[in-house]
């Protein structure tokens, strides 16, 4: 069908607010839970909330463990959300060092707490867009997206960074993309319209 | 110092299904009209982040809550806090569930304090919102917590209840000046100073917002957050003029 995006369903959070979003701006979000339906979909849309270690089991016992791992030889397009941004990475040191899905190359690490702001990060902030090829983001205009989180992701490579967020004196990497593959750290399905517009780019991503 | 964008809160005082507004927490009047349009009017306007109080709390009410959450979603996309009448873990999971971002909890924290810890525990602490009604107190010269929308009084003092509050992991302080709430007549700019002077998480400022210089005032006084019921309900103010007057004061908000 149409402008279908597979919601990816491993019993993390709920999906209530990320699939009406997508239905707001015109896509057909379909919830899968169970990772052989994944090749049916053009697009992939990984959520999540929680620890880093839970999502990676919670991952695998629906099976989507290895499935999202394809995506690339099957040419698919994907956007983790939040912890689903971060379990793309190569691993995660959340509670215990474990292993992503490493379709980008990188660590998850804990915010540090010497920098005068609070832990978790909730708020909006800034997030200011590097130049990568077909960004999701505005490329024109500092944008406040809703962040939520205690972890952030650190790439390998430089020009896989999507955007940075400056927290006073600490930076780090709000957004990735490399190829077909896309992560923000925010929440966009809670951004207001600019956060809508992320979720319209990436439905009409070609 | 972070670069956190000040936020303007609508709150929405919920009674069965209307929305209210009372004068110091009482003499609730209703306001014309579904309390989800007010909500999809302020998103449009630009608000941050929406709360729902509600004031009975009754099973019934909280049927309609969550039939409210399910609606709000099609067409509101930014954070959505529900406070009233959360008395355990299970209310505020139920809550939770339906989609509502974070949970505000007052009068059962009043009661047993260790229900913010065990929120903590359970959802973390950014989905906790510990809502304080102070009302000052001309004899003692101090500003004392009160419950269960402002009928109740305590011996406790507020200014040792925040620290307290934040200590057993409450992501979030939403303060209510109780004897300027409704009046339109200005925030109470001391209580917002002093509660953040003594925590190190954002602080919501609620009660008698009136005009868009307010905000600036009560996020120089080191608050977060301003929520505001009656002066939009009303459309004294709109949510633009109060960012627009704030950029120009050099502040950060969304736009």
């Amino acid at each position: 069908m149409k402008n279908e995006i597979a919601i990816i369903d491993y019993g993390m959070s709920n999906l209530l607010s990320i699939t009406r979003a997508f239905e707001k701006i015109g896509a057909r979000p379909i919830l899968v839970n169970s990772g052989s339906d994944l090749q049916n979909f053009e697009k992939v849309v990984l959520p999540g909330v929680g620890a880093f270690p839970k999502g990676i089991a919670g991952l695998k016992e629906r099976g989507f463990f290895d499935e999202i791992k394809k995506i690339k030889e099957r040419n698919q397009f994907l956007l983790g959300v939040c912890l689903g941004m971060q379990m793309l990475l190569t691993e995660g040191e959340e509670i215990e060092l474990t292993q992503g899905l490493d379709l980008i190359k990188g660590k998850v690490l804990k915010l540090p707490d010497n920098f005068g702001f609070k832990i978790p990060n909730v708020n909006w902030h800034k997030v200011s867009a590097l130049p990568v090829k077909n960004t999701l983001l505005n490329t024109q205009l500092e944008e406040h997206m809703y962040f939520v989180h205690s972890y952030y992701v650190r790439p390998e490579e430089k020009q896989e960074v999507m955007s940075e967020t400056d927290l006073g004196s600490f930076k780090f990497t709000s957004s990735v993309a490399k190829d077909r593959v896309y992560g923000v750290q925010f929440h966009p399905e809670k951004s207001g319209p600019n956060g809508l517009q992320i979720l319209k780019k990436f439905s009409e991503l070609k | 110092m972070h670069s956190n964008a000040k936020r303007v809160i609508a709150r929405l005082d919920i009674k069965g299904q209307r929305l209210i507004k009372g004068i110091h927490l009482e003499g609730w009047r209703f306001l014309p009209g579904e309390p989800l349009d007010y909500c999809r009017k302020y998103y449009a306007d630009g608000i941050d982040e929406i709360v729902y109080i509600d004031a009975v709390a009754s099973l019934y009410s909280r049927d309609f809550i969550k039939d409210l959450i399910e609606k709000y979603t099609k067409d509101v996309f930014i954070p959505f806090t529900v406070g009233g009448g959360i008395r355990s873990v299970d209310d505020a999971a139920e809550i939770l569930r339906s989609g509502a971002d974070k949970i505000a909890i007052n009068s059962q924290a009043v009661k047993t304090p260790s229900i913010i810890n065990e929120l903590a525990d359970s959802f973390g602490s950014q989905c906790v919102v510990a809502s304080v009604q102070a009302k000052w107190n001309a004899l003692t010269k101090t500003y004392e917590v009160w419950y269960d929308t402002a009928r109740e009084r305590t011996e406790k003092n507020v200014l040792d209840w925040v620290c307290e509050l934040e200590q057993r992991g409450a992501g979030e302080l939403f303060i209510t000046a109780i004897d300027k709430d409704g009046t339109l007549k200005g925030m109470d700019e001391m209580l917002i100073h002093e509660v953040s002077k003594r925590v190190s998480i954002p602080v919501i400022a609620s009660g008698g917002f009136s005009k868009v210089e307010d905000f600036t005032a009560a996020a120089l006084n080191g608050a977060d957050a301003v929520a505001i019921a009656k002066a939009l309900h009303y459309q004294k103010v709109s949510v633009s003029a109060i960012k627009k007057n704030a950029l120009s004061n050099g502040l950060d908000v969304r736009l």
